[in-house]
């Protein structure tokens, strides 16, 4: 099939996706809840077929965040492959810390030691949520994908230039996006997958094979 | 005796899985809704026996939908389907007064034995 038009997935291929991530993320949540005790509340994912010149301006609506933004970033490889983005506000990274290592340590710190463990912190809460919700993703599809370490970006989006050689060739990347919230706490953060559809004849099948397997089909 | 299921999913896939997956050898009739305020609002019109009811759905959660449906009818057989496998969501929805909590994706032996338990449930045979 042509990757050179937006219907490359239709509906029903996008619903399924869609439950997928849906399904994938529920096993982030549980990860995360388990490691930080908290409630994590999910929300309904969305999924759009964007090119590669819309995915900027399609992340900063989602954020909806003009002030400084806390990245991480994390590339997967398999038959899918793509970027993971998890963006928090800063305000939301330092709720997070104080949430993880409570504020008595803190103030034992000095000011760069304290950004030093706010990059730390939300990197590894990152790859954690990348992980995990990548992982099953690749499960559910019958495949297998290994990561890039995750990188700290502080900063704006707009400031950050989107992976040129995973997507410069291509027309169109399939992205999918979920909000998560912790329960009684301020904190939001938003994943991003943005996937190549290089395999896109592979894609489908393994969404037809998990819709087979489901009885869906 | 179980004949009217009503689905409540806003993933057509999900829906469709369900319904496939649900034995053919009874004429069940089969209602459907994509968001729990069109779940609750069959589920006064329908009067189904048995619901299967996704949680994370726009319009009205599906937490929000079964605290509505236990108002209605607190025998009612909700049976929850659900991606968010923490154990406090699990907690939650038994406490709210699911029947059962199944994690997705059910597979059909997940889905026919949850339809029998709550064969046995509506008969008084089994108790939530
Ligand atoms: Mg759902």
């Amino acid at each position: 099939m042509n990757p050179g038009h937006r219907d490359i997935l239709t509906e029903l291929e996008k619903d399924a996706f869609k439950e997928i991530i849906n399904i994938a993320f529920g096993k982030a949540a549980a990860s995360l809840a388990d490691i930080i005790g908290l409630y994590v509340i999910l929300s309904v994912p969305k999924i759009e077929i964007l090119q590669p010149g819309e995915i900027q301006q399609f992340i900063e609506r989602e954020i909806n965040e003009t002030k400084g933004l806390n990245i991480i970033e994390q590339y997967y490889i398999g038959k899918i492959r793509g970027a993971a983005f998890l963006v928090l506000s800063y305000e939301n990274s330092k709720l997070l810390l104080s949430l993880l290592d409570g504020a008595e340590q803190q103030e034992s710190l000095n000011f760069s030691s304290i950004a030093m463990l706010e990059q730390e912190t939300v990197t590894e809460i990152g790859n954690i949520i990348i992980g995990a919700c990548v992982s099953k993703t690749a499960e559910l599809l019958k495949d297998f994908v290994t990561y890039t370490p995750p990188r700290f970006i502080g900063g704006k989006f707009s400031g950050y230039d989107l992976p040129q050689k995973l997507f410069d060739k291509e027309t169109y990347a399939i992205v999918l996006k979920t909000l998560f919230q912790f329960e009684n706490k301020d904190i939001s953060g938003h994943l991003f997958l943005i996937n190549s559809v290089e395999s896109l004849d592979w894609l489908k099948k393994a969404i037809h094979d998990y819709m087979k397997h489901y009885g869906y089909e | 005796m179980i004949k009217k299921i009503l689905i409540v999913d806003d993933s057509i896939v999900a829906r469709m899985g369900l319904k496939k997956a649900i034995p053919k050898d009874m004429p069940y009739e089969f209602y459907e809704a994509s968001d729990g305020a069109s779940g609750v609002e069959q589920f006064k019109t329908v009067a189904p026996d048995v619901v299967f009811l996704d949680l994370t759905m726009p319009v009205m959660t599906g937490f929000q939908a079964l605290d509505e449906i236990m108002k209605i009818d607190k025998n009612a057989a909700v049976i929850v389907v659900t991606a968010d496998i923490q154990k406090k969501t699990m907690d939650r929805v038994l406490e709210a007064g699911a029947l059962l909590v199944i994690s997705k994706p059910p597979s059909q032996e997940e889905i026919r034995s949850s339809l029998e338990k709550a064969g046995k449930f509506k008969e008084g045979v089994m108790k939530r």
